[in-house]
C-alpha cells in the first residue's frame, strides 16, 4: 500500500493533468450545460460589461454606417405604412379581430456587445436580459433578416447563437415555390449558408429568395433569409445541395430586434399534445 | 512574495487584459488570430511545481473561455501545453542548465533558444485549440492553414511585446 502512495505521489503531476484535461473536456462535451449557465459565459456580468467598454470605442467610429442603415429602414417602413393605408379598404373585411393574434409579435431592441464570425459555433451578445422580458429559445432578427435564437439570458445580458452557429436550424422556404427547407450554415463562409432537403422535382433558381416559413413558433413567416446563390442536383443525391447568400451581414452587426411570441406556449402546447397522442390512433 | 514574482504576476494580468481586450476583436483574413495568454504559460520559471502550472493554465483558460464563449476549448489546450512545458523545456536544456527561478523569456535565453522554445510549443497550443473547436478533423486543411498562420502571428507578437518592454536596456 504504502508502494502504491509513493508512485501515486512520484506522477502526481501526471495525475493532475490527466484529471484536470478530463474536466475541461467534460466541460467541452456539456456545451450545452455550460451555454445555458450563465455564470460561464459572456452574459455573465463582469465579462459582459468588460466587452462592452472595450467596444465602446469601436461602436462609436460605426455611427455614420449606422445612422444610414436606420435612415434606411424608416425609408421603408413608411413605405410598407404608406402600401397598407393605400389597400386597407381592400381588405378591410378580411380583417382579423383577435387581439391576441394582431399583437402576437412583441419587438425588443438590442444593442450587440460582442460578435464573432470566425468560429464554427458562433455566439452573439447583447445588452438586455431577463429584465426585459427575453428568455431562452426567442427569434432575433434585424432589418435585413434573421440572426439567431437566444441561447442563455442573465439579468441584464443574453447570449444568443446566431445563424453561424452549426446546431442552429432555421425552418425556411423558397419564396417562389413555397417549398419547405432547412437553413444550417456550413461552418466557413460567414455569407453563404447551406439550404437543406429540398427535393430532386422542385428546380429552384439563383436569385431566388429564401425566408422563414414561419413553421416553429421562433420566427414569424416571411422574414429574409438570403438569396439563392448556387444550385447543384448530384445523380446520386435525394436533394438538392443549394448555397444561399445571407441578406445579413454578421460582420457589422449592430442593434438588433428580439422577437418575443406571445402564443409559442399555446402552439407548442397543442402541437405536443397533438404528437403524443398520434401513436394511440 | 519576491520581486520577481510579483513581476510576473503583473505581467500576467497585463497579458489577460490585452488578449481579452484588444486580440479578442483580431482576425486577420478570417484565418489569423492572436492567443499571447499562451505566453503567460510558457514564460513561468521552468523550475516551478508542476502541479501549480497546470492550476494556473486551467484557471487561464477558463477565464479565457468565458470571453469566448467556448466551454473548456481553451481550457484543454492550455493544460496539454502546461504539461508538455516541462518535457519540452528538459530537451531543450541549454549547455550547463537553467539558472534557478528564472523566467524564460527573450532577455534571458536570447533569440534562438526562445524559438525553440516558444514555436513548436505554440503550434501544438493552436493545434489542440483549432481541432477541438472545430470538433474533430472535417475541413482539415481549412483548420490547419489557421493553426500555422496563427502560431506565425501569436509568436510575433510575442516577440514584439519581448522586445519593446523587455529589452536590456529599459527593463520592466
Amino acid at each position: 500500500m504504502g508502494r502504491l502512495f509513493l508512485l501515486l505521489f512520484k506522477y502526481r503531476a501526471t495525475l493532475v493533468f490527466v484529471l484536470l484535461e478530463i474536466l475541461s473536456l467534460w466541460m467541452i462535451l456539456s456545451t450545452d450545460l455550460f451555454i445555458s449557465a450563465s455564470a460561464f459565459n459572456s452574459s455573465n456580468r463582469f465579462v459582459a460589461n468588460t466587452i462592452r467598454y472595450s467596444n465602446t470605442i469601436h461602436t462609436y467610429f460605426g455611427l455614420t454606417d449606422l445612422n444610414q442603415e436606420l435612415v434606411d429602414e424608416n425609408a421603408k417602413l413608411k413605405q410598407e405604412i404608406k402600401s397598407l393605408k393605400q389597400s386597407i379598404y381592400d381588405i378591410n373585411t378580411l380583417r382579423v379581430d383577435d387581439d391576441e393574434i394582431i399583437s402576437q409579435y412583441e419587438y425588443q431592441d438590442a444593442k450587440v456587445i460582442n460578435n464573432t464570425t470566425q468560429w464554427l459555433n458562433n455566439y452573439i451578445t447583447i445588452d438586455k436580459g431577463s429584465v426585459n422580458g427575453i428568455s431562452p429559445g426567442m427569434g432575433v432578427v434585424n432589418q435585413y433578416g434573421i440572426v439567431g435564437k437566444i441561447q442563455s439570458v442573465s439579468k441584464h445580458y443574453s447570449v444568443l447563437a446566431s445563424l453561424l452557429h452549426n446546431d442552429v436550424l432555421v425552418s425556411s422556404k423558397i419564396k417562389r415555390t413555397g417549398t419547405l427547407g432547412t437553413t444550417n450554415w456550413g461552418g466557413k463562409n460567414p455569407q453563404l449558408a447551406d439550404l437543406k432537403y429540398i427535393p430532386r422535382h422542385i428546380t429552384p433558381l439563383v436569385g431566388d429568395t429564401v425566408v422563414t416559413s414561419g413553421y416553429n413558433a421562433v420566427f414569424p413567416e416571411d422574414i429574409p433569409v438570403g438569396i439563392i446563390e448556387s444550385v447543384v442536383l448530384k445523380d446520386d443525391k435525394n436533394f438538392n445541395d443549394i448555397k444561399i447568400k445571407l441578406e445579413n451581414d454578421f460582420t457589422k452587426l449592430s442593434y438588433l430586434y428580439v422577437i418575443k411570441n406571445k402564443l409559442k406556449v399555446e402552439k407548442d402546447s397543442i402541437e405536443s399534445v397533438n404528437y403524443t397522442l398520434a401513436p394511440n390512433e | 512574495m519576491n520581486s520577481s514574482s510579483t513581476k510576473l504576476i503583473v505581467q500576467s494580468v497585463i497579458f489577460l487584459i490585452l488578449q481579452v481586450v484588444i486580440f479578442r476583436n483580431i482576425a486577420l483574413l478570417d484565418v489569423t488570430f492572436c492567443f499571447i495568454y499562451v505566453a503567460i504559460i510558457l514564460l513561468l520559471p521552468l523550475e516551478m511545481d508542476r502541479i501549480l502550472i497546470l492550476v494556473i493554465a486551467f484557471i487561464i483558460g477558463l477565464i479565457i473561455d468565458m470571453f469566448y464563449n467556448s466551454f473548456g476549448v481553451h481550457t484543454s489546450a492550455s493544460v496539454l501545453l502546461a504539461f508538455l512545458r516541462f518535457y519540452w523545456g528538459n530537451i531543450i536544456t541549454p549547455q550547463g542548465g537553467y539558472e534557478i527561478n528564472i523566467s524564460p523569456n527573450l532577455k534571458t535565453m536570447g533569440f534562438q533558444w526562445f524559438s525553440t522554445y516558444f514555436l513548436p510549443m505554440l503550434f501544438v497550443h493552436h493545434f489542440t485549440l483549432f481541432f477541438t473547436e472545430a470538433g474533430g478533423f472535417f475541413l482539415f486543411w481549412f483548420t490547419l492553414l489557421k493553426v500555422i498562420m496563427s502560431t506565425f502571428f501569436t509568436f510575433l507578437v510575442i516577440l514584439l511585446i519581448q522586445i519593446l518592454f523587455f529589452s536590456r536596456k529599459r527593463g520592466i
